[in-house]
């Protein structure tokens, strides 16, 4: 369709730098109107790490290519582009996902932020208790056990 | 990386932790040793704002939700601003027990926004119709009822909701709808799998709903509608799938839409043998993929 593809630089907080089409580019909603409203060929992500960065562009980059390529955005593209999100997600550390998330969040990109707080949310549900909760998500309790018993106690309908 | 900035800054939590640790080990190779264990159990998820927790929490089942308030004092009072909630049953023995306590839960919620039921075979309509009169009807918007194949009659409550814009009803046979039924502010219905009384009986549901902009249709071995009528003069958005299951009902089966203000077209159908369609002048995106017997 294009002749030329205008490519732009995203430099992170840890100065790693990522070249990658316009494209890919305009599926961060952040980064549509830094692009639009700032045309210079460098743009510095002052909130988002490299290593984080890095899996913002790659999820991105998939994405784009998908959407263009499956035109008519059939069930097979779709079917594979979720068996690539499930390998994305498999792959990655709770600490990347909460980092994820918060690039999302702030770089506005959607399908990415609610792959990630899905990932979380089913990370919960298979645990079988608040402890088990506690234990797989690095959570720090700061309640007594007195005040842990009675917040046990106040919602017990729904820990039986 | 912000939530690393914000867990640095915002230590208000782990103070309260170390105060407690030297409590407890009350020297200074206890304080050395509380330091580490903060320095390795960085509580990361904690440090993410609210929006973005409630988010995670939109996704949990409600009885997760709930178990959500017993981690730590962060996640003590959090789940209360939730508005989406699930009923998700995998326990059939406990049925009874659960969705009374269920219904119990949403009658206290005030600002439910989104309800999504999951239910089993063993659902009692008058417990479903308990569960919908219950539920925080000013507020509601969106309503999903998922049953594995069985019955369901819409309860009466439904039609009174002021604000639900959003049905979606799944994997279950729908009793026809009483002829003074309104649903006033309806603006999108789905419906997935769903088996009806009769070809009038799509009719009636959809001649309810006076503003209805976007349908769904996924048809499946289950739907045993003939033709399915969509007459809709407000509809902008249609979106037809009766492409999954094996086999049709015999005879002459399809589709006839007539959508003057259809702005938004989809149909992936490999099945009908009937299909009409009416003037679509206001057509700005469609993708129709289609094979059939005979096309009309």
């Amino acid at each position: 369709m294009e002749n030329e593809k205008k490519m732009i630089t995203l430099k992170s907080s840890d100065d790693v730098t990522f070249e990658v089409e316009e494209a890919v580019v305009l599926e961060s909603q952040f980064l549509s109107h830094l692009v639009q409203d700032c045309p210079a060929p460098e743009h510095k992500i002052k909130e988002v790490t490299g290593k984080i960065l890095s899996k913002v562009v790659e999820y991105c980059e998939k994405h784009v290519v998908v959407v263009v390529d499956g035109g008519d955005s059939s069930s097979s593209s779709g079917d594979d582009l979720k068996k690539w999100d499930d390998k994305f997600i498999k792959e990655m550390d709770l600490s990347t996902v909460y980092d994820l998330i918060a690039a999302a969040n702030y770089l506005n990109i959607q399908a990415l932020l609610d792959l990630m707080c899905q990932r979380v949310a089913d990370v919960i549900t298979a645990c079988k208790d608040h402890k088990e909760i506690r234990e797989t998500l690095g959570i720090v309790s700061d309640y007594t056990a007195e005040e842990e018993a009675e917040v046990l106690k106040e919602n017990e309908w729904a820990f039986d | 990386m912000i939530s690393r900035n914000a867990c640095l800054l915002q230590s208000r939590f782990y103070t309260r932790t170390d105060q407690t640790s030297i409590a407890i080990f009350g020297n200074r190779a206890g304080i050395l040793k509380a330091m580490n264990n903060k320095i390795q159990k960085r509580d990361l998820i904690s440090d993410l704002p609210d929006e973005l927790l409630l988010k995670i929490l939109s996704s949990l089942s409600s009885k997760g939700v709930v178990t959500t308030s017993v981690l730590s004092r962060r996640w003590q009072s959090l789940w209360k601003e939730v508005k989406t909630f699930r009923y998700d049953d995998d326990r059939p023995l406990m049925y009874a027990l659960t969705v009374s306590n269920f219904t119990v839960f949403i009658s206290k919620r005030s600002r439910v926004e989104i309800l999504q039921l999951k239910l089993t075979p063993y659902s009692l309509q008058s417990e479903i119709d308990r569960l919908l009169c219950n539920a925080p009807a000013r507020s509601l918007k969106e309503l999903k009822i998922e049953m594995l194949y069985n019955s369901l009659e819409l309860p009466e409550s439904l039609f009174s909701y002021p604000q639900l814009e959003t049905l979606i009803l799944e994997k279950l046979s729908l009793v026809d709808v009483p002829p003074n039924a309104n649903l006033a502010c309806l603006k999108r219905l789905k419906l997935l799998s769903v088996r009806f009384s009769c070809d009038e009986s799509v009719k009636k549901l959809l001649s309810i709903c006076p503003r209805l902009e976007e349908l769904a249709v996924r048809r499946s071995t289950y739907t045993n509608v003939k033709i399915f009528a969509i007459n809709v003069p407000t509809l902008r958005s249609l979106s037809i799938n009766n492409s999954s299951g094996k086999s049709r009902p015999k005879g002459v089966h399809g589709f006839v839409i007539n959508a003057p203000s259809l702005r938004c077209f989809t149909i992936r159908d490999s099945f009908s043998n009937y299909l009409c369609f009416g003037k679509m002048p206001e057509l700005v995106k469609s993708s129709v993929n289609v094979v059939c017997d005979i096309f009309n």
